[in-house]
């Protein structure tokens, strides 16, 4: 089977204006030499930082720029999504807005025509159909914008950052159409920042890095890869000697870093491994009981994780002046995927005294391979749990119920609805035996 | 299926591609043009008082003045009548090439997130400003009757004249859309070259005011064979073939290279828009 797209030696430079009055001489090497192929019917992620050139990518493809040199074939009809609303005007109404953007996507008539209904009844505008668009709500738009665009139906689709807006809702309903256009055997080029989305949708993923292709492959081994590099710098901070360390004159820090399970720093964890947090600190007299402590916060600055160090037999207990290195293991399946950030302190007691307190000492970012391993299984959708802990259950299911209790029963007639002979067939029971 | 095949554009895509996609986006002209439409009468009065002022008000002013300064012989027609047949297709002509030729700078954002075949954003705005030509040509004829020049079966050639100067005004902002695409200072000139170019068409004034050596001169002007040709339909003035043919070859001159200019430079006018 020929490859949906098969790109060779894709090559794009733009030129660069250094001031008013330069000769633009030099170029900017957007894409360098990118050769892929993309089998037909496969969602693939595109992943790389900003300015790697994803975006050129994608407006390659869609013929938007040319290359400056290479060649790329696309076997079917193209159509791309790089931003919601493309053609829409503030002053049409709803209706007229479909139309017009159905129209500047590709669309004829009567494939409007025949997809309007759906159309609205995907953005959920309802009533406001013929009312111009610069009244609706923000979110409306986009739904309404999203609805268009999710309703063309090419055999390629480009897409470029579309969960980069809108609320939980919506980013919801544009992954789940993707999902389903996927299933149907469109193939779909997927440009994101987000590496749930693109761990979501993808089975596999392209890593673009100042232009050059880093990595094609299974999409976990490219986010991984991804995230490690990316990210590997951030995941320690060292202080050095001097008074410039978090403290006070009696403790001061002077390390914190994020390790994965082999023990290297990184600040990307994998949520099913397990991860250790650590930390150096000097003391700078002898005679104090001190209690360190870190406290985990995710991105809305909930408080997921509080630990001291209760299990060692240094708690409780006098520490003497010199240098203490901490290491926190943290089991997996503990955290929720995100941004996290770490705090450290340390104190004395009675009275509260802390001596060292460094409220966002570290970040990472903890991730989760949607590989079904973790307590989320095989539930693609947001989770809100703090911290995602895999618990054991237990189901048992009988073979057959009466549905009585499933009706609202109706006052003073006793009505009974027939059990439907074949909606439950088999017994079974998982893990309880 | 379809293949499309992207390469590096230096002479642009064939034409043959090029033509076949401009006839796939129909639909695309069609909601465009309507949204401009749309915009323009959203207060029906106001937006049908607008298009009729818009000849009006010049050939008024230039009935008074011009025609007392200069009395150029119009064969016969009412100089107010005369400027009018005038001012309707250039009115348009001027409207439309002035709104048509800033389409793409207009439109950077969606030519950076879409692909269509790009002469579809100046054939729209074109198309919606027609309604003015219309409109004009109407009321052109109205004051004729009322002027004492009745209906006569050449008026039949109006709308063949109509598509004429549509055309001119295509094409000409094509290739200026694309100008301006590529250098931001040519919109400055626009403006100048549309007050530049009304005098150098027989507007204000018939064609037989220029004297007959530099006569010639008017024929390079595409408008001219336009402008000549409405008023002969409209009153039966005599036409000057020769002066018409020449007209029309400029026309296709420009035409010409105003669609080469555009194929040369049309896939990267979303990186210069």
């Amino acid at each position: 089977m020929r490859p949906a797209i098969a790109a060779r030696g894709l090559t794009k430079q733009f030129p660069v204006q250094r001031g008013w009055d330069s000769k633009a001489a030099e170029f900017f090497l957007a894409l360098d030499n990118l050769s892929f192929d993309i089998e037909p019917g496969q969602a693939v992620g595109i992943v790389g930082s900003n300015g790697a050139g994803k975006s050129t990518l994608l407006k390659i493809l869609a013929r938007i720029l040319p290359p400056t040199s290479g060649r790329a074939e696309l076997n079917g009809r193209v159509g791309s999504l790089l931003e919601a609303g493309a053609g829409f005007h503030p002053e049409l109404s709803g209706r007229d807005n479909i139309f017009l953007s159905g129209a500047v996507l590709g669309m004829k008539k009567n494939e409007i025509l025949k997809r309007l209904d759906e159309i609205v009844d995907f953005s959920g505008v309802g009533e406001f159909l013929d009312r111009p668009v610069k009244h609706y709500s923000s979110g409306m738009y986009l739904r309404l914008a999203f609805a268009v665009a999710a309703h063309i139906e090419p055999e390629i689709l480009l897409v470029d950052e579309l969960l980069a807006v809108g609320d939980a809702q919506y980013q919801k309903k544009c992954l789940q159409r993707m999902e389903n256009l996927s299933q149907n055997g469109q193939t779909i080029l997927f440009v994101s920042h987000s590496m749930q989305a693109v761990a979501r949708l993808c089975r596999s993923a392209l890593w673009i890095d100042r232009g050059k292709l880093r990595m094609a492959g299974p999409v976990a081994e490219v986010i991984a890869g991804y995230l490690k590099e990316g990210e590997a710098k951030t995941g320690e901070r060292v202080w050095p000697e001097g008074h410039h360390a978090p403290g006070d004159e009696l403790v001061r820090l002077r390390r914190v870093r994020v390790a994965n399970a082999e023990g290297q720093t990184t600040s990307s964890i994998n949520i099913g491994e397990e991860f250790t947090i650590e930390f150096d600190y000097d003391v700078a007299h002898d005679g104090m009981v001190l209690f360190p402590a870190i406290r985990l916060f995710n991105e809305w600055g909930t408080e997921a994780i509080w630990s001291t160090d209760s299990g060692s037999p240094l708690h409780g207990k006098v520490r003497p002046r010199g240098r203490y290195h901490c290491v926190v293991r943290f089991p997996r399946n503990l955290l929720a995927e995100g941004l996290m950030s770490v705090s450290v302190s340390v104190a004395s007691l009675c009275p509260t005294r802390f001596h060292l307190s460094e409220p966002e000492a570290i970040h990472f970012q903890a991730i989760e391979l949607l590989d079904g391993t973790t307590a989320r299984g095989d539930y693609a959708d947001s989770i809100g749990s703090v911290v995602r802990p895999l618990l054991a259950w237990t189901t048992e299911s009988k073979p057959s119920v009466s549905f009585d209790s499933f009706r609202t029963p109706k006052a003073g007639i006793e009505s009974r609805i027939p059990t439907p002979e074949s909606s439950i067939q088999g017994h079974h029971d998982e893990g309880a035996s | 299926m379809k293949l499309t095949v992207i390469e590096p554009l230096r002479r642009g895509v064939s034409f043959k591609t090029a033509w076949a996609e401009c006839r796939e986006s129909a639909t695309l002209l069609r909601y465009l043009t309507l949204r401009d439409l749309r915009l323009r009468f959203q207060d029906p009065l106001l937006g049908v008082l607008w298009v009729t002022l818009q000849p009006l008000l010049p050939a008024a002013v230039f009935a008074t003045i011009f025609a007392r300064i200069l009395q150029p012989t119009t064969s016969g027609v009412p100089y107010s009548l005369f400027a009018l047949a005038g001012f309707v297709p250039w009115t348009f002509f001027s409207t439309s090439v002035s709104t048509a030729s800033m389409t793409f700078v207009w439109n950077a954002n969606l030519l950076n997130k879409v692909y269509f075949p790009r002469a579809v954003l100046p054939a729209s705005a074109m198309l919606a400003s027609s309604v003015e030509l219309m409109a004009g040509v109407v009321l052109v004829c109205g004051y004729s009757v009322f002027r004492g020049f009745p209906p006569r079966a050449s008026w039949l050639l109006l709308p063949l004249l109509g598509l004429y100067v549509a055309a001119i005004a295509f094409f000409v902002s094509l290739g200026l859309a694309t100008a301006n695409a590529l250098n931001r200072n040519v919109k400055f000139a626009i403006p100048f070259l549309m007050q530049v170019w009304i005098y150098a068409s027989p507007v204000v004034y018939p064609s037989s005011f220029v004297p007959e050596r530099s006569r010639w001169l008017l024929g390079l002007n595409p408008l001219t064979g336009a402008l000549d040709g409405f008023r002969a339909a409209l009153f039966g003035t005599p036409l000057n073939y020769r002066l018409l043919l020449l007209s029309l070859a400029s026309a296709a001159a420009i035409a010409l290279g105003s669609v080469l200019f555009f194929h040369r430079y049309e896939a990267f006018l979303a990186e210069r828009a």
